[in-house]
């Protein structure tokens, strides 16, 4: 039995990372995130539900800002990674363009901006409303998590290296 | 760009990679690749995520509870976020609400709580509580400052789960509890009657109209009406109502006189009822009583003594239950051999012996011999066909008054006929008056007479006049509930009414 190659035990780390923020993914953006309690009225909202929100009140340029890059690019972010992992599957011209399309989609994706917008939030209104994280929190730091260290595992030599 | 494969990987430490040997090989796998892709250790934190992710959806959805529709003809300024409330806390929250489709109605769409999901159920009513200002009601004043809320009545248990609802205009009639008796009382007119208005005995509410109307052919007002379970007991067939709707106001040389009790049936209305002192057998449901107008004044003498209450009504069943027992015997007057007999109750016991009046088993000195026979329960004893065994010691109490007696037999005697335990049954009297119930064969006849109705003498208890206790009830068994005991029996002459040991 011959020694693993390099590359192929970080294709292996790659793909089981990001696999597992692909199933992390839906919930993080599907549960609720946020129960809001003020007044004795309750409410919580998810993130895609917090957009469609946005949209319903004609807040259109904040709605696309938030489903593009807090949704559209990490979901592509994680689906790019997966693929690159599948190297086998792949020609090598097309790996090289998804490794290119997924460097650049990874600077604009924020999901862990996000995370970090949520908690100046609770710090700020913590005082006025009562807040509650909900259960797509937990999906959300592990998504944010999982997708770090398979973007970290990456190996980029690979991608030019024939299976 | 192409690196050794022999290099170490930057992040061995992070992410431990595990070494040749620990590979799974057996992976079905016939491409190396594969199977070295599928070596690292990571694999488990995804199964871990996708766990989670799974126990995340599941959680959610058994902390978020069903989604109902209800349709209302109008809004009344219900707005999202307003609550849904049973019994004063919050079940649930409008999501939003919208006009219908048809634009002839609006459509709310209520997020429950979790724990009240049952409630979406066949049967469910729902209503929009809002304040209520009219000349006969009062209602909802705390939605005249806070927000509206839609008020639910929960459909029974185990009905069919529901979730789209059409929603009530006002709040629907209130149903009665179960158990309770329902009547329907008719009127000549209406005056003032109010749906929920109380049904009063003696001014105390025993029950409530449930609904008025017409009655089908419009001769008359009919009122359903719903009495208390612990009160059924109250409403005899006999029994007289009459309405106390409003008030009187009644302008003579007297003066002026304004006759109301309280402001809430000066309000809403109310029906007053009495039984007569001699109250007759109780009625079931169904049961129609004329409503009069007002009440004579005869009604308002009655005293009856019911029994009545959740206790009796437990009680009921383990009540002794007295038989017939009638001792005959001949006498000779003016030379003529005849019949005479004294007949009252008697309370077959466990062991087989029968207790009853010591009179019951004692015929007169003047009576023949080998006339006398008990007759109780289809068997007819001639006096060698029983022993008289009193356990009470006679001697010490007073011989004036006739005490219990008891006696046995070897007759065998009718299988359906109840015994009283026999270690219930007290060997004297208490010391101090108690409330008592004067047992009965039948059950709508029971007497309950309170302790202050009672004075203690040398011979027994004596009951008050007010107490109606006729002259049928000499002999039947005295029971105390408290001690659940039969502690003696009911005496009466033409003198006195006594419980007698």
């Amino acid at each position: 039995m011959d020694i693993p190659r390099n590359h192929e035990r970080s294709q292996g780390r790659t793909a089981a990372a990001a696999i597992a923020a692909g199933l992390l993914f839906p919930a993080a953006i599907l549960l609720p995130i946020l129960e809001v309690e003020q007044l004795g009225h309750h409410h919580q909202s998810s993130i895609l539900g917090g957009i469609i929100e946005l949209f319903r009140n004609g807040n259109y340029f904040v709605a696309i800002v938030i489903l593009v890059f807090s949704i559209l690019l990490p979901l592509a972010k994680i689906l790019a990674l997966i693929e690159l992992s599948w190297l086998c599957t792949l020609q090598q011209r097309h790996r090289a363009w998804t490794y290119r399309l997924m460097e650049q989609i990874g600077k604009w994706s924020m999901m862990d901006v996000m995370l970090l917008a949520l908690l100046v939030m609770l710090i700020k209104l913590s005082g006025l409303v009562q807040f509650h994280f909900g259960p797509a929190v937990v999906a959300f730091v592990l998504c944010v998590t999982m997708s770090m260290i398979a973007a970290i595992c990456f190996d980029p030599h690979a991608i030019w290296e024939s299976p | 760009m192409n690196e050794p494969d022999t290099s170490p990987d930057p992040n061995a430490e992070a992410i431990p990679v595990p070494n040749a040997e620990a590979i799974p090989v057996a992976l079905l796998q016939t491409n190396p690749t594969m199977t070295r892709w599928f070596a690292s250790r990571l694999w488990w934190l995804t199964l871990v995520c996708g766990l989670v992710s799974l126990g995340l959806f599941w959680y959610s959805r058994q902390n978020t509870g069903s989604l109902i529709t209800i349709a209302f003809r109008e809004g009344h300024g219900l707005k999202p976020e307003d609550r849904l409330t049973y019994r004063g806390i919050e079940i649930g929250a409008v999501e939003k609400i919208e006009l219908n489709p048809d634009r002839d109605g609006v459509v709310a769409h209520v997020r429950l709580t979790p724990r009240a999901r049952s409630m979406a159920a066949d049967g469910a009513k729902f209503w929009i509580v809002r304040p209520m200002l009219s000349i006969d009601a009062i209602r909802g004043l705390d939605t005249l400052l806070g927000a509206k809320y839609i008020a639910i009545d929960p459909p029974s248990v185990g009905a069919r789960a529901q979730s789209h609802f059409v929603g009530l205009d006002s709040a629907p009639i209130i149903s009665p509890v179960d158990g309770s008796l329902e009547i329907s009382l008719d009127a000549k007119s209406r005056g003032g009657l109010e749906n929920g208005a109380p049904i009063l005995f003696r001014g105390f509410r025993i029950g409530n109209v449930v609904q008025v109307g017409l009655a089908m052919d419009a001769r008359t007002v009919r009122a359903r009406c719903a009495i208390d379970p612990e009160y059924r007991d109250i409403i005899r067939n006999n029994s007289k109502f009459w309405n106390r709707s409003g008030w009187r106001l009644e302008f003579g040389l007297s003066g002026l006189k304004l006759d109301a009790d309280t402001l809430a049936q000066m309000l809403s209305g109310g029906i007053e009822m009495a039984t007569p002192s001699e109250p007759a057998p109780g009625v079931s449901t169904g049961h129609r009583f004329l409503l009069y107008d007002k009440p004579e004044a005869e009604w308002l003498a009655w005293q009856p003594s019911m029994a009545h209450g959740q206790a009796w009504s437990r009680l009921a069943p383990k009540m002794p239950q007295p038989i017939r027992l009638a001792l005959r015997w001949q006498e000779r007057s003016f030379g003529f051999r005849t019949n005479q007999q004294r007949s009252s109750w008697c309370l077959p016991l466990s062991d087989g012996s029968v207790l009853c009046l010591a009179e019951q088993i004692d015929a007169p000195k003047s009576a023949l011999a080998d006339s006398t026979r008990i007759e109780f329960a289809g068997v007819s004893l001639s006096p060698t066909q029983f022993q008289v065994s009193n356990s009470t010691s006679e001697a010490s109490q007073d011989s004036s008054v006739d005490k219990a007696g008891r006696f046995t037999t070897s007759e065998p005697i009718a299988d359906d006929v109840v015994r009283w335990p026999v270690d219930r049954v007290a060997g004297k009297l208490p010391d101090a008056v108690c409330d008592v119930l004067i047992a009965h064969a039948d059950s709508s006849s029971v007497v309950a007479i309170d302790a202050g109705r009672l004075k203690k003498t040398p011979m027994g208890w004596e009951i008050d006049d007010q107490v109606l206790v006729d002259r049928d009830y000499h002999g039947l068994p005295v029971f105390s509930s408290e001690a659940s005991q039969v502690i003696g029996f009911v005496f009466v002459n033409k003198q006195k009414r006594m419980i007698v040991r």
